[in-house]
């Protein structure tokens, strides 16, 4: 799973959002560190909508503007929740391995 | 709302049908960015030409690449279906080669069968815009691949130029072979117009919202083929079975439900739920 994709899923985790609803909230819970383009999001939003993981939930017109919400399915939010415990797993190992590697220079 | 002249010229980098589509939405996405930004983003112009430019080049070349792997993978099943070490034993005459797949190249045939399969599956039925559609348009393409590689053999196992006795030894179609000339542009006409004509059931079978639909079309379709492959499979006047046998029969039927089966669970299984 691609860094856009996982933090696209995530920000639909908590609630529905439009287009630029997901990139502002992408930015914030990844501290400003992913900063989605619109063409990137709606890269990822078709790709993810086409495997069900997200369902487009409604539109609305706001200042002539098109804003068409999407939510995430079951199925998306069991994918991200699975990519979220395999990266803790992740992150376990290296820890791990940092520890035995300090351990390991400091005897 | 006015979008700038920068996000206009950027977004005629995608195909036409999506900008119609998705256009106006990404218009909006992209003025709320400016809102907050107080000016057009050359980040966000560039961002959509790159992208815009790769759905065109893959929209263009998938199908079409994919669709000469099949058809250069159906030709190799085709010629993978010959022993040629038995060409003399069942020789009829002049220009007329007989050969038959019933040797160890069966397997290499039927590998490059499933080859076809998946690329039919990835290119022009690959297309469909969600998964549960894509998993019924895969199952109409497994028929289609499958008469693809049976059909030659069907065609000139009732008509060879010369000695009508061959098709005894058959097993897996295709085998029989006369006169390159003749047989092979035949062969070709034949594939194709299986081809099409399948696959215009698989985009009929496409189109239909209900998963459930999808999957009952699709075992219509085993139903239909495993029907097809029989029809012929009468005894002739020695009393052999001619094309395939009951028992290869029985086996692809049982394939082709089975596989039925399973993309009707996994359809069902995916579907969003909570509608």
């Amino acid at each position: 799973m691609s860094q856009a994709t996982f933090y696209v899923l995530a920000a639909l985790l908590g609630e529905r959002l439009h287009g630029y609803g997901i990139i502002k909230r992408v930015a914030t819970l990844s501290g400003g560190s992913v900063k989605l383009t619109t063409g990137t999001l709606y890269g990822a939003l078709d790709r993810l909508v086409g495997q069900g993981l997200v369902v487009a939930d409604g539109e609305e017109e706001v200042d002539g503007r098109l804003r068409r919400y999407y939510r995430i399915s079951d199925e998306g939010a069991e994918a991200v929740r699975e990519e979220a415990a395999r990266m803790r797993r992740a992150v376990r190992a290296v820890a791990r391995g940092s520890r035995v590697t300090l351990e390991g220079r400091t005897r | 709302m006015r979008t700038p002249r920068l996000y206009r010229i950027a977004l005629r980098a995608y195909p036409t049908a999506y900008r119609a589509a998705r256009g106006a939405e990404l218009a909006a996405t992209l003025a709320d960015g400016d809102a907050e930004r107080g000016r057009p983003s050359k980040r966000e112009a560039l961002a959509l030409v790159g992208r815009g430019l790769a759905m065109r080049v893959r929209s263009a070349t998938a199908p079409a690449g994919l669709l000469v792997a099949a058809a250069v993978l159906m030709l190799l099943a085709v010629v993978g279906g010959f022993d040629w070490a038995d060409t003399a034993y069942l020789s009829y005459g002049p220009g007329l080669i007989v050969a038959f797949g019933d040797g160890p190249s069966w397997a290499l045939q039927v590998a490059l069968g499933v080859g076809a399969y998946m690329a039919i599956v990835a290119g022009p039925f690959g297309a469909a815009e969600s998964r549960p559609r894509r998993l019924a348009a895969a199952w109409f393409a497994a028929p289609v691949a499958i008469v693809i590689l049976l059909t030659p053999g069907r065609l000139f196992q009732h008509g060879p130029p010369d000695g009508g006795a061959v098709g005894e030894f058959l097993r897996w179609a295709p085998a029989v072979v006369a006169d390159w000339p003749v047989t092979a542009p035949a062969c070709a006409g034949a594939m194709l117009a299986t081809w099409l004509g399948l696959s215009a059931l698989g985009r009929l079978g496409q189109r239909h919202r209900e998963r459930l639909l999808a999957g009952f079309l699709a075992v219509l379709g085993a139903v239909v083929v495993a029907r097809i492959w029989l029809l012929p499979n009468l005894p002739d006047e020695y009393g052999n079975r001619s094309v395939g046998d009951l028992g290869t029969a029985a086996l692809l039927t049982a394939g082709a439900v089975l596989v039925a089966v399973v993309t009707l669970w996994r359809a069902w299984r995916i579907a969003p739920r909570g509608r």
